[in-house]
């Protein structure tokens, strides 16, 4: 359709550099009212620093931004969100201790008399709250507080405090969606992804992810960036998955061969009947040396608490695990650890490294090595430790002794797992979501080390982020449903099912 | 399609977040402190077992107007510490405005009766260890800990010149030394001070602007700043109000001891602070609220009174308060005991 | 038992002049040397008053006694405010040790396991020091050396038997008590309930001791055990005895509010001007019936010449006798009717008029407070 109206975002010749460093190179772009329009790149295309010039955090060198056919300068965040423009953090912005109306309030700049004496005026936040998550379509009670919401309901409100603002007439707000989903399970993607197709009928939408199917199916145009620049922006219709994976990775997709089944051995971790209330019961598995397991269930299946418990980290209420065919009794953490279980959990940043340690420092963590004699470490071997991983997972930026908060979420991930794999006898890795929130290129590389974990004979239970990842990766697949047994395949024996076959597993 | 499905198909009502009513009690119980109120109802009833004396209304007007100076500090510092900062000065700001409040007060060293004014001096003189508090942390980025250290020894300092080396100034007006013991309603009014300034931080915590900044400061400072929150202001407003009421405390103890001392504070860091922290309220900001560290305070001033009501040997008072506090911590806590939680 | 030291040979080292002074003081029969008094140059030696802080009026006569000393003998002052905590105390003694001046010490310890340290820092220093209140029982100043000139106090026991009289006097022999102890691990407030306890057993069976609360010197502590005490026994309480004035002062405000106070009688050690105050007022019905007098400022002066007189060489602490080394001196009992006598002490200057009679007499002999024996604290009945 013909579009009367100026574009809602009009970038000219954006530059933005750091140092020597070109993170926005020329970008120019226009994006029209009601479009969706899916940006992606790998871990330091310039998506992120991007995304900040136009939610005011960062501004630019040099190059124009019009909204709504004006030109704009913004000195700051809440410059951004008078104008129009709000932002879906990837790592959320919300006050967790706060009510929802509170944080949605945030951003408007209404002001009641009661409030120009410094008062809190709950009615009219209230009120205000309601209406933008009416407008967007959720029922969510204004007065709840935001800690006790789900993922999903926390997006959902930061989606309605961004739309809240109301930029002027006829002027459309932009939503700009940085990486929503990597945090959301798959029935949760599903409702944001509805969500979107609601908020093209008043605003314009950017929307930011890793996974290139959700680009596919959710938006209508799709931009690449690569090194700062724009590498391609065309309709939707007009590309295809490799097509993008190429723009981004400049490269050659190679699709992960399957491979063959392992030996029958014995199996070196085995679950008896174990059970935990409220969150799953007489769930039974084992896994051999060299084999994958899936754990595959919808949000509340009790999957990631089943592999919390396997790790110690949780009690169970009953059943046995079994380490090399004989019974532990009193399993804890500690014990996992000393039988060679290692545990990738899904909430990296607080439960899987130590931020503001050196990234030589956490792969050091848990099994030194040689990195210490006793119990004295050994800085220099601990170094060399630290920079052969380094070297071989391709961790940027190159540097062992940075504190690990400042890698990006791709290469923290890569350290996590280093950790692990440093175990002199690692026989069990237990991930939970290993692959949340990375970019293709540290997916791959993370993948092609649980393979080589697994070539070298270490078993593994993986939770996937999704199906075909489980498909792709796993020898057997446990579903479980409402914490319970419901269906397990052995993919290398009986032959892969089809998602939809798993999806009636688990609903 | 190639996601995930669900067994409740979204279609708007399969949301996670849908707040049913009995679900909004079941949040709002989340959120009340039951182990709290039920280690106080335990202890009283022990302790009434122990010595029927304890539960004589006597002994409540005593445990309520030994609850009123500690409760009194204890609202500012826990509005300070949801801020995610924490208040150090309460002994040297009490010591301070305690000692302004009894020189302009009819004493026995001074011949004068500034009357209410006396009462703005001393607030004033908190109000103004707090602002420099404040400004010192939120302008000059200097840690909480480290500025109220020093405003601690300010308040100290402040607090020896005005005592001299002269005569302890008393109280000589009858009525003022009176005041905190007398009843309204069977209450002590050193009580009703309390409750007021309570009511007032429950008031500013829940209905005011500052209020709530102060907690989404303590929640993220980061994601505060970038909201456009007048982080520094905030700050400065939560510290001053914070003196305003250890100067407050401080003249309520100053008349509670009939006499002035720049040590009138003394102990009562150790008794807030960990009164706070006992209820909930984490020191890493956000977290916690007035009227759980109110309670926190009432379970150590009624634990001590209990403890002697009961006769157990001072030889082991210590220890038996140490190990009642911690079951007491355990009861507490127990709701909020999580897994892999990190305990500091 | 300990060795005797007063026959010690007279090789240490001394200088030629100690010699002489020695000599002098043998020959004076361990007295003071009379005419050889050496002038210490303001240049080289510093005084030295530690105290535990300084917002107790104690602390504040310490303070006030070493002025007044060390404007007599023309000295310069140093003041140190431990600020209630050993290692606060210590590090800031190290740093005027530091500072090159020999130090005439006088330390009002923060806790007993300080005193070496301190003792050994102001060796290393060329100094001489006097401890005060606390130290270590086997920490003998003999064994230590010159430096260590003395240990000294008041006995605790002395002013708990005053406590225990008073009340029992005003009592008639018959009642029943409540004992407000200081830090409870305290020595001072241990040989002082213990001498209350004592004298009550000895001589008044008629006197019930009803408990005893610790307060830690602190009158809010004292007021709030008191309420609590108060609540639990109700008006059976007839008399309150107090470690000391300042948690008196407390207990009496707690009786006041409950409407006791002129029911009940109150006895304690230290006779703040507070309590002065009440006693000449008859405040409560004439509710103080006793206390001890002894004052900050006689203290920090005693303890100071008396170092001083081993810095002139006046005197040689190992040719001392072991009662002028490990010390007690007088207490008095003060009650209503004999305040008068010590009225004077506490006038403007009299800290300056008890120097003066202090260089006068020496630190063994000054009114009101004489050598009334030495050792450690025996406790009554252990």
């Amino acid at each position: 359709m013909t579009d009367m109206h100026p574009p809602v975002l009009r970038l000219s010749h954006i530059c933005r550099s750091f140092g020597p460093v070109k993170a926005v190179n020329d970008v120019s772009l226009e994006i029209r009212r009601g479009e969706v329009v899916g940006l992606i790149g790998e871990n330091g295309a310039g998506k992120s620093t991007l995304l900040k010039i136009l939610a005011g955090i960062e501004r630019p060198d040099s190059g124009e931004m019009q909204l709504n056919g004006c030109p704009v300068q913004f000195r700051g965040p809440r410059d951004a969100l008078r104008a129009g423009v709000g932002v879906v953090h990837q790592e959320q912005s919300l006050f967790t201790n706060l009510t929802i109306a509170e944080n949605i309030d945030q951003h408007s700049s209404a002001r009641s008399g009661l409030e120009r004496a410094g008062l809190q005026d709950w009615g009219r936040i209230n009120r205000e709250a309601a209406r933008a998550l009416a407008k967007i379509g959720v029922r969510l009670s204004p007065t709840t507080r935001v800690g006790d919401l789900s993922f999903i309901d926390r997006q959902m409100v930061e989606i309605a405090r961004a739309v809240c603002i109301d930029p002027g007439q006829g002027a459309t707000p932009l939503v700009i969606l940085d990486e929503p989903t990597a945090v959301l399970e798959a029935a949760e993607t599903q409702i944001l992804e509805r969500e979107i197709r609601k908020l093209r009928d008043f605003a314009s939408v950017i929307f930011v992810s890793h996974r290139l199917d959700e680009i596919m199916r959710i938006c209508d145009r799709v931009i690449v960036m690569r090194s700062g620049r724009l590498a391609t922006n065309k309709p939707i219709s007009d590309v295809t998955k490799d097509d993008l994976f190429r723009a981004m990775v400049d490269g050659d997709h190679q699709p992960v061969v399957r491979r063959s089944s392992p030996a029958t051995r014995t199996p070196v971790l085995e679950a008896r009947g174990l059970s935990r209330g409220g969150a799953f019961s007489e769930i039974s598995f084992s896994v051999r040396p060299g084999q994958i397991l899936a754990l595959v269930g919808s949000n509340g299946s009790g999957c990631e608490a089943l592999m919390r418990c396997v790790y110690g980290a949780e009690a169970v209420d009953g059943g046995q695990i079994l380490v090399d065919g004989r019974a532990v009794r009193r399993w804890s953490i500690r014990k996992a650890i000393a039988a060679g279980l290692a545990y990738v959990p899904a909430e990296r940043k607080t439960e899987g490294m130590i931020a503001g340690l050196a990234a030589t420092r956490n792969i050091a963590l848990t099994h030194p090595g040689e990195g210490a004699a006793g119990p004295f470490l050994r800085p220099g071997r601990m170094a060399r430790v630290a920079q052969g991983w380094f070297d071989r997972l391709e961790v940027r930026p190159n540097d062992i002794h940075a504190p690990l908060i400042q890698f990006s979420g791709g290469n923290q991930q890569k350290v996590v797992l280093a950790k692990w794999l440093n175990a002199p006898a690692l026989k069990v890795l237990l991930l939970d979501h290993p692959l949340r929130g990375l970019d293709v290129g540290a997916g791959a590389i993370v993948n092609r080390q649980i393979r080589a974990a697994c070539a070298a004979g270490a078993a593994v239970v993986l939770i996937p982020d999704t199906i075909e990842e489980a498909l792709e990766l796993a020898d057997d697949i446990l579903v479980l449903r409402d914490g319970r047994h419901s269906a397990c395949h052995d993919l290398a024996g009986g032959g892969a099912p089809s998602i939809q076959e798993i999806v009636a597993e688990m609903v | 399609m190639s996601s995930f499905a669900r067994h409740r198909i979204p279609d708007g009502s399969a949301q996670s977040a849908r707040l049913v009513p009995p679900e909004r009690w079941r949040a709002a119980l989340r959120h009340a402190p039951l182990g709290m109120i039920l280690s106080i109802v335990v202890l009283a009833v022990v302790f009434t077992w122990a010595n029927p004396r304890f539960g004589s209304v006597e002994n409540l007007q005593n445990l309520l107007y030994q609850v009123a100076v500690p409760l009194i500090v204890v609202v500012g510092t826990t509005m300070v510490i949801q801020m995610g900062s924490i208040d150090l000065s309460v002994q040297g700001v009490m010591g301070a405005s305690g000692m302004a409040w009894i020189l302009m007060s009819p004493n026995s060293r001074l011949a004068v009766d500034f009357g209410p004014w006396a009462w703005v001096a001393a607030l004033a003189l908190g109000l103004g260890l707090g602002l420099l508090a404040g400004i010192v942390h939120a302008r000059l980025k200097v840690p909480s800990f480290v500025v109220t250290l020093g405003t601690w020894y300010i308040g100290l300092g402040i607090g020896v010149l005005l005592y001299g080396n002269g005569m302890l100034p008393s109280l000589t007006s009858e009525t003022l030394a009176r005041w905190p013991t007398r009843l309204t309603l069977g209450v002590p009014n050193a009580f009703w001070l309390a409750a007021a300034a309570l009511g007032l931080g429950l008031l500013v915590m829940n209905y005011t602007r500052l209020g709530r900044g102060i907690l989404a400061i303590g929640n993220n400072e980061t994601i505060a700043g970038a909201m456009g929150l007048p982080v520094a202001s905030i700050k400065i407003m939560a510290f001053a109000v914070a003196g305003l009421l250890s100067a407050l405390a401080g003249i309520l103890a100053t008349m509670q001891l009939g006499s002035g001392s720049p040590d009138i504070g003394s102990g009562q860091l150790f008794t807030v602070i960990p009164a706070a922290v006992i209820a909930g309220t984490a020191l890493s900001g956000g977290e916690g609220g007035v009227v759980r560290s109110a309670l926190g305070v009432f379970l150590l001033i009624l634990l001590n009174n209990g403890l002697v009501l009961a006769g157990v040997d001072p030889d082991f008072q210590s220890g038996i308060f140490g190990a009642i506090l911690v079951v007491a911590i355990i009861a507490v806590s127990w709701p909020l005991r999580g897994r892999l939680k990190v305990a500091k | 038992m300990c060795e005797k030291t007063a026959h010690l040979p007279l090789n240490r080292t001394r200088r030629a002049l100690g010699m002489t002074v020695m000599a002098a003081a043998l020959a004076t029969g361990l007295g003071l040397g009379s005419a050889s008094a050496q002038e210490l140059s303001p240049d080289e030696w510093v005084m030295v008053v530690s105290v535990i802080n300084t917002t107790n009026p104690y602390m504040i006569s310490n303070i006030e006694g070493a002025k007044a000393l060390a404007d007599h003998l023309g000295l310069p002052l140093e003041v140190v405010n431990s600020n209630n905590s050993s290692q606060e105390g210590i590090s800031n003694i190290m740093a005027i040790l530091a500072s090159g001046r020999k130090p005439i010490m006088f330390v009002n310890t923060v806790s007993s396991s300080d005193a070496p340290t301190i003792v050994d820092a102001v060796g290393r220093a060329g100094g001489y020091v006097t401890i005060w209140w606390n130290k270590p029982d086997d920490y003998k100043p003999w064994n230590v050396g010159d430096h260590f000139v003395a240990f000294q106090k008041h006995p605790g026991v002395s002013s708990g038997r005053c406590g225990a009289q008073a009340i029992a006097g005003a009592l008639d022999g018959e009642g029943e008590v409540v004992l407000l102890p200081g830090v409870q691990d305290s020595t001072t407030s241990q040989t002082r309930v213990a001498g209350f306890r004592a004298e009550i057993a000895e001589n008044f069976p008629g006197i019930t001791i009803l408990e005893e609360r610790p307060s830690n010197w602190d009158p809010q502590i004292a007021a709030r055990n008191a309420q609590d005490l108060i609540v639990k026994y109700g008006d059976q309480i007839d008399a309150v005895w107090s470690a000391d004035d300042a948690m008196q002062i407390g207990a009496m405000q707690a009786f006041e509010n409950a409407g006791l106070l002129n029911q009940v009688k109150f006895a304690s050690d230290g006779l703040y001007p507070k309590t002065l105050e009440d006693i000449q007022s008859g405040r409560g019905n004439n509710a103080i019936v006793g206390e001890t007098f002894h004052r900050g400022y006689m203290a920090s002066a005693v303890g100071l010449y008396t170092a001083y007189l081993a810095a002139t060489g006046e005197i040689v602490p190992s040719e001392l006798p072991e009662d002028k080394r490990e010390s007690l001196f007088d207490l008095s009992c003060v009650t209503p009717d004999n305040i008068g006598d010590y009225l004077q002490y506490d006038e403007p200057g009299a800290p300056a008029a008890f120097v003066d009679r202090l260089v006068e007499s020496g630190p063994w002999d000054v009114a009101p407070m004489p050598l009334v024996g030495g050792g450690v604290e025996v406790l009554p009945g252990s």
